[in-house]
């Protein structure tokens, strides 16, 4: 593979490690709503929309 | 609680109603034109694999027609379509009427003015290069941003003078897609900044977010007002809903640089593309659970409701095909995939399989409590069954033989072998794409009766359920 | 109000600045790449092809664009940043159902080629499913002064009249010729003709007593190395095209015991040469930078020995004793 294509090491390495603590950051939230969904206020914008429209 | 049901009655009229279903009925009937003709062009495309000398005239020469089918699949069959989606769920889910009838008929003319020259444009070879679905001249692409400013001034006027407090998430989604969408038309037209690799950026940019910012974002509107209306329960987590939607629009953004991996654009952009469809994951993921678990414990509902069924298969679509997308993006995959058939099946898992069920699951769950009628239940099993398994055998042949076209490469085999091997499964992805044409048929058919034919026996899950209630 | 103000301000806010900074500003920036040594603007004609070709689609079938990766060695070296400085629109692509155009104007130079291929591609690649594209053509009974038949082989070409290219043609394979790679410092010439020196060591060991052994030599690879590198013109049966590119069948260069003229051949290429008493106006591409000793050996030792052709065997070594004399 060509070298010039794939840029300096280190300058992957802060981009993959930029996003990729971004990404696990944003997969523990992902994982904490689905576990924990909460919403238990019944005028809770989700159930008014089950009311009848209008 | 009482107050406001009345105050909301009385703030929108039986006229209002009318005129908001005469809106929707005609987005969507317009949009079933353009499906129609856009994959008849795509059923032709399929057979000159097969025949390449068949109607290879000036006017049907296969570079011609193919931006054809994938424009007017784009612009004319699913933005049509979902912008009358959601004009009826920002209506409905604020508890008011539209804000301006009129606009909304001024955009319907614009959209199609834009898909007609467009069309007409690329037929007589007037396009901007062949860059992918952004091939309409300038002028043509200005009128579909006139046609979205004028969507968007009119969708946010109705959430504008909501009755209820807060903004429901389907309005988040088809608001803000109008609006970002508005920015891409703007980038991808203004033509001075971009020229030669420049102009590759824009291309990369411009191939993922006109699908990402766009369809997907009003697609899962759909989802986020369909899903909880058909089951009668709410959206397992609204939270999410809205994460999904802000990783969504960090994320999204930042990938269509891998269009362009192995090619010259700075290694920056290649390696950010690639880190950001891992990332994409999350609203990927995140969103998908959100539609499961709603259906959760609820999948008999299916077997007697047909709009849950086409919901059901675009969320899968949906899960399926970004994560097919994910996995194309890494490097030692695109070096199999890039450039073979293997991206056309991922195209039509995506438009189809997610965004183009999506838009069926909503018109046979949202249309028919706009028009009172419904389509027969024969219709919607037959348009359902046909759609299902045509992009079936359309999608595993491509990804097959894709597969075999870059492994062909890969082992240096001359070129031709990677053609002559492709034979049967285009055979395959016609005979997919037969029976994919049909069901729009049949859908049309069915578009016919819920609009202004006779109703049949098949009734929206949701009438179903207000009827019942009301007896 | 404010919460919508909040929502789609906010959003669009984020995704504008996301915008310009991976879309926009890049592209400001990389419009600027400066071309590469040696890669100059389209001609006037050349432009009015590379239109031709946008108008009617081919980028949606054909890349211009090599990849550093061993499969795409084929097409030329790895496209560089300065080789799309003068190409707009871009004509990347992203389908690549045909093959790779990059350097389609250095490996298939001969306008004639392009002319009958364009007219009826079956007509010189007979798997292809590339449509024709007879309407960039006349037929017509006399040919006007200035003008040159195409001659496309019969079996291919109109009961009657003479085929002639239009001005969109003739465009259209101008611009095709115009696709060529230049020389680019740091970037291995895997392939392609772009006429920089391979790395096949110029000066090779004079051939040492004769060659050793009898006919063999590598049959699979030759026949394979043949279908990629010459049947587009040869054609797989050896007979060429009536008038357009001459027969290795009963050849006289491909049949005589000494290889020397047919080695040279495909080393160098050939132009305006005449072969059983007729001339041909076709180029033949050079194939020394691009194909080692060993490859052309066995391509020669194929066409030498196929189609009833049956001379004597050449060797790697007499390849490279006739590259090391040079064109």
């Amino acid at each position: 593979m060509h070298h010039a294509f794939l840029g300096p090491f280190w300058g992957n390495v802060a981009i993959i490690a930029i996003a990729g603590a971004i990404t696990i950051g944003c997969f523990v939230a992902m994982f904490w709503m689905i576990f924990r969904p909460g919403e238990k206020d019944p005028h809770h914008a989700k159930y008014e929309i089950l009311r009848k429209d209008r | 609680m009482q107050a406001t049901v009345t105050a909301q009655h009385s703030a929108v009229s039986a006229e209002d109603d009318r005129a908001l279903a005469a809106v929707f009925s005609a987005y969507t009937v317009s949009a079933t034109c353009w499906l129609l003709f856009a994959t008849a062009v795509g059923l032709l495309l399929a057979f000159k694999f097969g025949a390449p000398d068949f109607w290879a005239a000036k006017y049907l020469t296969f570079g011609r027609l193919r931006p054809i089918h994938t424009n007017d699949t784009f612009y004319g069959w699913a933005s049509i379509g979902l912008v009358g989606l959601a004009y009826y769920v920002a209506a409905r889910s604020s508890g008011t009427k539209l804000y301006s009838i009129k606009l909304a008929w001024i955009g319907l003319a614009l959209f199609n003015l834009a898909a007609v020259a467009g069309t007409i444009a690329l037929e007589l070879g007037y396009n901007w290069g062949d860059l992918e679905y952004r091939e309409w001249p300038w002028p043509i692409r200005l009128v579909f941003l006139a046609a979205l400013l004028v969507t968007g001034w009119n969708l946010i006027g109705t959430v504008a003078r909501r009755t209820t407090e807060d903004i429901y998430l389907s309005n988040w989604y088809t608001v803000c897609g109008v609006l970002w969408t508005c920015v891409i038309a703007i980038v991808a037209t203004l033509p001075w900044y971009q020229h030669g690799l420049g102009q590759v950026a824009i291309s990369g940019f411009y191939m993922h977010n006109a699908v990402g910012m766009w369809f997907t974002p009003l697609a899962l509107g759909v989802f986020y007002y369909a899903i909880p209306k058909i089951l009668s329960r709410p959206i397992y987590s609204y939270a999410l809903g809205v994460f999904a939607f802000w990783t969504n629009l960090l994320f999204y953004p930042l990938l269509g640089g891998h269009h362009f991996l192995f090619s010259p654009l700075p290694w920056w952009l290649q390696t950010t593309a690639i880190v950001f469809s891992v990332a994409m994951l999350v609203p990927v993921w995140g969103g998908s659970a959100n539609y499961l678990l709603t259906m959760r414990g609820r999948y008999r509902d299916m077997t007697h409701s047909y709009p849950l069924m086409f919901i059901f298969v675009a969320v899968i679509g949906y899960l399926f095909g970004s994560t097919q997308g994910t996995v194309e993006a890494f490097r030692s995959m695109q070096a199999i995939w890039h450039l073979t058939n293997f991206t056309v099946g991922h195209s039509h898992l995506t438009m189809y399989g997610f965004v183009t069920f999506a838009v069926w699951g909503g018109i046979y769950a949202l249309l028919p409590l706009a028009t009172h009628k419904s389509p027969g239940r024969l219709g919607i099993a037959l348009h359902f069954w046909m759609a299902l398994v045509g992009s079936f055998i359309y999608v595993i042949a491509l990804s097959i033989g894709g597969t075999i076209q870059g492994l062909d490469w890969l082992h240096q085999r001359p070129f031709i072998q990677s053609v002559t091997d492709m034979a049967p499964y285009w055979v395959w992805r016609g005979a997919g794409g037969l029976l994919m044409f049909l069901s729009h048929i049949v859908f049309a058919w069915n578009v016919w009766r819920m609009t202004s034919g006779q109703t049949g026996n098949a009734g929206s899950p949701i009438l179903a359920r207000t009827e019942g209630a009301a007896a | 109000m404010k919460k919508l103000l909040q929502i789609a301000g906010g959003a669009l806010l984020v995704y504008i600045v996301i915008v310009m900074g991976i879309a926009v500003i890049p592209a400001i920036d990389l419009s600027k790449t400066p071309p590469g040594p040696g890669v100059k603007p389209l001609t006037a004609l050349q432009a009015e092809g590379s239109a031709v070709y946008a108008a009617n689609g081919c980028a949606y079938c054909h890349t211009q664009q090599v990849r550093p990766l061993a499969e795409d060695k084929v097409f030329g070296r790895p496209s560089a940043p300065g080789d799309f400085a003068y190409q707009t629109p871009e004509l990347l692509g992203s389908e690549r159902t045909g093959p790779d155009l990059s350097t389609i104007g250095s490996s298939k130079p001969s306008d004639v080629w392009q002319y009958i291929h364009l007219f009826d591609p079956r007509a010189v690649v007979p798997e292809s499913v590339m449509p024709n594209f007879k309407f960039l053509f006349h037929v017509v009974t006399t040919v006007p002064p200035g003008e040159t038949a195409v001659p496309v082989p019969a079996a291919f070409a109109p009961k009657q009249g003479e085929v002639i290219p239009t001005r969109q043609a003739k465009a259209l394979v101008a611009y095709l010729l115009s696709l060529k790679q230049t020389p680019m410092p740091g970037y291995a010439m895997n392939g392609g003709m772009g006429g920089m020196t391979s790395a096949a060591p110029a000066a090779a060991p004079a051939p040492t007593a004769a060659a050793s052994g009898g006919y063999s030599y590598d049959a699979a690879k030759g026949q394979s190395l043949f279908m990629a590198n010459c049947s587009a013109c040869h054609q797989a049966t050896g007979e060429g095209i009536p008038g357009a590119f001459p027969p290795l069948k009963g050849n006289a260069a491909v049949d005589a015991d000494n290889p020397t003229l047919h080695i040279h051949t495909v080393l160098q290429g050939a132009h305006g040469v005449t072969i059983g008493g007729v001339a041909y106006s076709s180029v033949m591409p050079p194939f020394a930078d691009q194909l080692s000793d060993a490859d052309i050996a066995n391509i020669v030792n194929y066409e030498r020995s196929s189609w009833g052709n049956h001379a004597k065997p050449a060797t790697a070594a007499d390849v490279a004793a006739v590259r090391a004399k040079g064109p």
